[in-house]
């Protein structure tokens, strides 16, 4: 079964190479430019794992994830991998990321929910 | 008194009165004693007879005594009570021109002419009365002489009757022309007295006033009566008694010496005069006493000007000992040359810094003391004062004692005299060679430190750049890895392509003005710069931060504005206060940035106005201190505003908040690029 993930970056660019990257029969990537839709979102339909960026306008990373689900997992795609986080992600990656780490990811929680 | 000097009568006498001795003695022995004393005189009278007859003779011979009445150069006569002469000498005949012959038996009126005769007839009748007279009388000689006389008539008393008067003429012209002399002499003198100039007195031997002149007492401001009755020593001053009493004791010692003083007087009203004193001292003989004549002269201003002379030499002298001392212990060396170019005066630094031997300066020059091609640059400044007058100020490398190459800061000016000539240069050298060798160590390490704030202001960017690199490298890298896919797409391939071009220009941009941010510039390289190509180059390394936090920048530039500038500083600057700018209103719901560049008359001004809401009183004054921050820890490192403040002082330029605006405004104020006088 298809794993849904959500990934929310303010580069346009690069949500767009994201999702024609990795956009697959087993994975539907939703793409989010704007932290309140992808919490609004959501809370309706919840995803599998969320990607999140953490400079984004007037947020971070650690304040988006406080208003998600706390039990779906969720992994940093960022330019500062040094940065100190809060909140616990499963994974970090830093841009620019490499395909496979992503897809190795995202495979493991595909077998796992399997 | 012995015998042998009696005259002949009184030693006869003598011989009587031993004679009569002898009848009242009873002693025989005392009786051949008598008679023996008479033997000895007799045999006296014996042995001196010659001088006895001789002196007898004398008295004896009428011819003698008629020589001697008629050659006394006295008139001598006698006239009877009826006037008629009975006796006259030869001298009448000098006054009147008669012989005695003709003149006894006259009248007096005979002789003496009518007008001499009635001039002298109440004489005449007073001493017929018995009184004795003595007067002056002045008689023409029969050649012409004026004569004067003194006459006597005595009366000739016989029986208590007077039978005539004895008549005794002396010719008292000479003591008669003396007389007049001194009158004339006593007047010339009063006169003199009286009117001089300066004061005279005249002393007695007790030092008591005895005459004054007006001047004098003018002087002393007391009447000629109030200084009779005092001594000289009464109207000196106490400090000066010493003095006077000394000089007054050697009136009499040294008599008709000059003998002067200086010395105060003191007047009635109590002020304080300098009097240069002459005296003579002057024996009078009608008074039988000393006399001492002074001339008093009021030097009181020529002594009050010598004072002041006195104090200002002293006074210039110790200006003089004053200024060789600062001269001397100026940091600077101080020479003076003339017009030879050779030495008047050098000061100790001179002398250490050259090592100039002791001895005399005043022959040497400047080739005695410099090496030829820096005396002859000397010659050549010392020949452009002298024509133009002019003040030099230049730098010099000289050699000092130890042979060291020194740079010295040289003042070198005219010295000019009341009646503008140059009688002088003077030359003061000041070693800065330690001062420019700070300077220069200053200067690097305020590059350093420029330098490290510039680091840390690119530390404190890391994060964003690293975010805004970052961001169109994932673009490439996808895009790349997707390229494969979409060959046979054209459109699809170029879409992807364009979107790759496009973020690597970002990094490009990026990656330039960083690069150009943290290139130090030692060199402090100052040029005239278009300011809105500066804030071009800004908003390339600041529009990503900004368009990142949502910041609207809005621009609102002057075109053509030049500021001269270090660019690389000048874009810090700015950049620094944006990112300030960018970072106080992160959280806030209006977030612009507004940039204004215009300028008025006399400066450039740049606005950078954000939408927070000011900065406070608490932290206004803060804010340009090196390390202050209001950013929590690891966002800042607050070295931003102390280095911007800095590098805008370096540029005369200055920045502060204007409370003019309800929001944040920050204006930096630049000079307006003026050329100076050198065309500069």
């Amino acid at each position: 079964m298809a794993i849904k993930i959500y990934f929310l970056d303010d580069e346009t660019d690069i949500l767009e190479i994201f999702k024609e990257t990795f956009s697959s029969k087993d994975f539907i990537i939703t793409t989010f430019n704007n932290p309140n839709d992808l919490i609004e979102t959501s809370k309706i339909d919840k995803p599998d794992l969320f990607f999140l960026d953490n400079k984004l306008p007037h947020f971070t990373a650690d304040i988006v994830s406080k208003e998600l689900d706390p039990n779906i997992p969720k992994a940093i795609i960022t330019a500062d991998v040094n940065q100190k986080f809060e909140m616990n992600y499963i994974a970090i990656f830093g841009k620019p990321y490499i395909n496979e780490e992503i897809l190795d990811l995202m495979k493991k929680l595909n077998t796992s929910d399997e | 008194m012995n015998f042998k000097n009696y005259s002949f009568k009184e030693k006869i006498n003598h011989i009587i009165l031993e004679f009569d001795k002898i009848k009242n003695l009873n002693n025989s022995e005392n009786i051949i004693n008598i008679i023996n004393n008479i033997k000895n005189m007799l045999i006296d009278i014996k042995n001196n007879e010659e001088s006895h007859k001789k002196h007898n003779d004398f008295f004896n011979s009428n011819e003698l005594w008629k020589r001697i009445f008629d050659n006394i150069p006295s008139m001598i006569g006698y006239w009877d009570y009826n006037q008629i002469n009975k006796i006259c000498n030869h001298s009448y005949s000098n006054y009147f021109g008669k012989s005695p012959a003709n003149i006894i038996g006259h009248h007096m009126e005979e002789v003496l002419g009518k007008d001499l005769y009635l001039k002298n007839l109440p004489y005449i009748q007073k001493v017929l009365d018995g009184n004795t007279q003595s007067f002056e009388r002045e008689i023409i000689t029969p050649n012409g002489q004026s004569r004067y006389t003194l006459a006597n008539y005595i009366p000739d008393f016989n029986n208590n009757k007077i039978e005539g008067f004895y008549v005794i003429v002396t010719d008292i012209t000479d003591i008669k022309i003396l007389e007049n002399q001194n009158n004339k002499i006593q007047t010339s003198y009063r006169i003199i007295f009286e009117n001089a100039p300066i004061g005279m007195t005249q002393l007695n031997s007790s030092y008591e006033f005895i005459s004054a002149n007006p001047k004098f007492c003018n002087l002393l401001e007391y009447s000629e009566d109030e200084l009779k009755k005092k001594s000289i020593f009464e109207v000196t001053h106490p400090d000066d008694l010493e003095k006077t009493k000394d000089v007054t004791n050697k009136f009499i010692d040294k008599m008709s010496i000059n003998n002067f003083i200086e010395k105060r007087c003191l007047t009635k009203s109590g002020k304080t005069i300098w009097a240069k004193i002459y005296t003579e001292t002057f024996f009078d003989n009608n008074i039988k006493d000393y006399i001492f004549i002074s001339t008093v002269e009021d030097v009181t201003n020529i002594k009050e000007s010598q004072m002041e002379i006195e104090k200002i030499q002293k006074a210039l002298f110790e200006s003089q000992s004053l200024l060789k001392l600062t001269l001397d212990y100026l940091p600077g060396a101080v020479s003076s040359k003339n017009k030879e170019g050779k030495y008047n005066f050098i000061n100790k630094k001179f002398k250490f810094d050259f090592n100039i031997p002791q001895g005399d300066i005043t022959q040497k020059s400047d080739f005695d003391i410099f090496p030829k091609e820096v005396a002859e640059a000397f010659q050549n400044n010392d020949l452009t004062i002298w024509n133009t007058r002019s003040l030099l100020n230049f730098k010099r490398n000289i050699p000092n004692y130890k042979g060291n190459i020194c740079v010295y800061d040289i003042y070198m000016f005219p010295v000019i005299n009341t009646d503008y000539q140059i009688v002088s240069i003077t030359t003061i050298l000041y070693d800065i060679t330690e001062k420019i060798e700070l300077e220069k160590n200053l200067q690097l390490e305020k590059e350093k430190v420029n330098h490290n704030s510039r680091l840390a202001s690119l530390g404190e960017m890391a994060a964003g750049i690293v975010h805004e690199i970052n961001n169109p490298l994932t673009i490439i890298d996808g895009n790349i890895k997707m390229l494969e896919k979409l060959k046979d797409n054209p459109i699809q391939f170029s879409e992807k392509l364009k979107s790759m071009d496009k973020a690597s220009e970002r990094i490009i941009k990026i990656i330039r003005g960083l690069r150009k941010f943290s290139r130090s510039n030692y060199q402090n390289e100052y040029r005239q710069e278009l300011f809105s190509e500066i804030l071009n180059e800004v908003l390339i390394m600041i529009e990503e931060k900004a368009k990142q936090s949502l910041v609207q920048l809005k621009l609102d530039i002057t075109p053509n504005i030049f500021i001269f500038c270090n660019v690389i500083e000048i874009e810090q600057v700015i950049v620094n206060l944006l990112n300030n700018a960018i970072d106080a209103i992160q959280n806030l719901n209006e977030k612009w940035i507004k940039i204004n560049l215009f300028k008025n008359k006399e400066k450039v001004i740049l606005q950078i106005i954000d939408s927070g809401n000011g900065i406070s009183r608490e932290n206004e004054e803060k804010i340009f201190q090196p390390f202050f921050t209001t950013k929590v820890i690891g966002e800042g490192t607050g070295l931003g505003l102390a280095i911007v403040k800095g590098i805008l002082e370096q540029h005369k330029a200055s920045i502060q908040l204007n409370h003019n605006f309800k929001n944040t405004c920050f204006e930096i104020f630049f000079p307006l690029n003026k050329k100076d006088k050198h065309g500069n």
